[in-house]
């Protein structure tokens, strides 16, 4: 009997190439970035759903901002140059506790956080995007601030307090993104802003030449090596944030 | 197909499910046991909400966790307390809720006038809800859960608060959606499932008990349930010895309902065993009286 020969019509190498290409990348989606992530979720809920408590927001910064100012008018101008660095490092996180605590802990222990958990941008994703701009925004403020106290007490390095001031709001951020995801508990953030206030007033308090020695006698490399690590961890922090599932403590 | 696993969950030391195992296919799913029997523990790890200790859930053969937002995007959940904004309108909340889900605007607008109207709810759209009765929250609840036309719809404790005639719409409106999708309905109030419920899931000791239809559940106390009319007098010594079910006053006696494995009496009434029959004998050790109302 003849042997029939069949004709299989093989594709091109490139055509091979091009059809794996399509499976895998069908199978296999990448991973988005932190910042396409954020990105994303800014083009599908806009200004209006991140920020959706935007009045009280500006209204308790506002407020913030009023007592902060109150008490810098307040200054003795008999006031040493070491003291207002500590009082810069202690109080720059003070903002962005007021504003994250308020609103981000209101919205784990609200009845409505079991609906916006099952959503496909839950509320640890809507954190991370607000925690990350309510850090811009404690960092221009207390920028303002510095200046503010730069005009009324000449005797302050400007670029000194600065650094400062955003290694101490960097520090205390990771801190706080820390406490909030690994230990259970409505009050747990509001306990490292007591634990800071403490640790830094304390020995202010005890040994006020000391800590302001301390502070101010830090090399700026320091300041600036400190500012960049812990910009780092909190980066890696948000990033967690937005994979965060574990909320059982607050169910 | 969602498929529960093996899946037992611990809080501590205390086990709130044990080695669960469920397959849900398109159908209304009735999950029936008293308060605290963990029927909203295994709603909370359907949506994601509390991870399982051990096992799995899968839908289509993914595991539901890794799915991730995927699985988020496929499910509507009416939790048992429904939260809002107190100073938002209906349509305000869908708004923001659908925006959530990752509905576009234009569709989450017309997809939102369509469920306030299907919710009966069309005429207070733009009105604060603070101002809302109970039952015209849960009708809002009911409302997000279907925003984003999900493929599983799961309610824990849909019908608190709705009247008996939003009682009886809802009931159409889940057995129209259930045609192609599954439902998953978490109660204690017998009557919400009895008529729909494709299957009704029974848990009991943290084990699933019965996963059967209402009319199979039934049988296991066929033959079992009777009716009979007993003098004021006797009714004390009657509750005592047998299993009541229910009791009315009736022309100067009391009708009782009753449940017993003794052989029957020539007068009393064999009756078909209904589902509520079926609950007050499976939870008699965990249900207070048979008199009680399980309407709360």
């Amino acid at each position: 009997m003849e042997k029939q020969n069949f004709f299989v019509d093989y594709p091109e190498e490139h055509q091979v190439d091009h059809h794996i290409h399509s499976i895998v990348s069908a199978g296999l989606s990448k991973p988005k970035t932190f910042i396409q992530f954020l990105n994303e979720m800014y083009q599908q809920l806009g200004f209006r759903y991140l920020f959706r408590d935007a009045t009280e927001l500006i209204f308790v910064v506002c407020l913030a901002l009023g007592v902060l100012i109150y008490g810098l008018f307040s200054l003795d101008s008999s006031v040493k140059t070491e003291d207002i660095y500590s009082f810069i490092f202690t109080l720059s996180p003070v903002l962005y506790f007021t504003v994250a605590s308020l609103f981000l802990v209101n919205a784990l222990t609200n009845d409505t956080f079991a609906v916006e958990m099952t959503c496909k941008y839950h509320v640890f994703q809507l954190a991370a995007f607000r925690m990350l701009m309510f850090s811009v925004i404690s960092l221009i403020l207390n920028s303002f601030l510095i200046l503010v106290v730069f005009i009324l007490l000449q005797s302050i390095n400007l670029l000194e307090a600065m650094i400062l001031s955003f290694s101490s709001l960097s520090v205390f951020s990771v801190l706080y993104l820390y406490v909030l995801q690994h230990v259970k508990g409505r009050y747990s953030t509001y306990a490292v802003m007591a634990g800071w206030l403490l640790v830094n007033f304390l020995p202010a308090f005890f040994k006020q030449d000391v800590y302001s020695a301390f502070l101010s006698h830090v090399p700026l490399y320091v300041y600036v090596t400190v500012c960049a690590a812990s910009l780092a961890l909190y980066f890696n922090r948000l990033k967690k944030l937005i994979a965060f599932r574990d909320a059982e403590g607050v169910l | 197909m969602l498929l529960v696993e093996e899946v037992t969950k611990n809080f501590g030391k205390f086990t709130a499910l044990k080695k669960i195992n469920i397959e849900f296919h398109n159908g209304v799913y009735g999950l029936l046991a008293p308060n605290g029997a963990g029927k909203t523990t295994l709603i909370k790890m359907l949506t994601t909400l509390l991870f399982p200790t051990s096992g799995t859930i899968r839908y289509e053969g993914h595991d539901i966790i890794k799915m991730d937002d995927k699985y988020r995007e496929l499910i509507g959940y009416l939790p048992q307390e429904f939260g809002y904004y107190k100073n938002y309108s209906p349509t305000a909340y869908l708004l923001y809720l659908a925006a959530l889900k990752g509905i576009d605007r234009k569709t989450a607008v017309a997809r939102v006038k369509e469920l306030l109207k299907i919710v009966a709810l069309d005429h207070v759209a733009t009105k604060k809800m603070k101002k809302f009765s109970g039952g015209m929250i849960q009708r809002v609840g009911i409302a997000q859960a279907m925003l984003n036309d999900p493929r599983i719809l799961i309610l824990d404790e849909p019908t608190a608060g709705l009247d008996p005639k939003e009682r009886v719409r809802f009931r159409n409106l889940l057995t129209n959606l259930a045609r192609d999708r599954i439902v998953i309905l978490s109660t204690h109030i017998v009557s919400d499932v009895e008529s729909i419920a494709n299957e009704i899931i029974m848990i009991k000791n943290q084990e699933v008990l019965y996963k059967d239809t209402v009319i199979n559940i039934c049988r296991k106390i066929d033959g079992l349930v009777y009716e009979t009319e007993v003098d004021y007098g006797d009714t004390e010594k009657f509750r005592s010895t047998y299993l009541t079910l229910s009791e009315k006053q009736e022309t100067g006696k009391m009708h009782m309902r009753f449940l017993t494995t003794e052989d029957a009496k020539p007068e009393w009434k064999t009756v078909h065993p209904n589902l509520e029959d079926v609950f007050l004998y499976i939870y008699q050790d965990e249900v207070p009286s048979a008199g009680d109302d399980f309407d709360d």
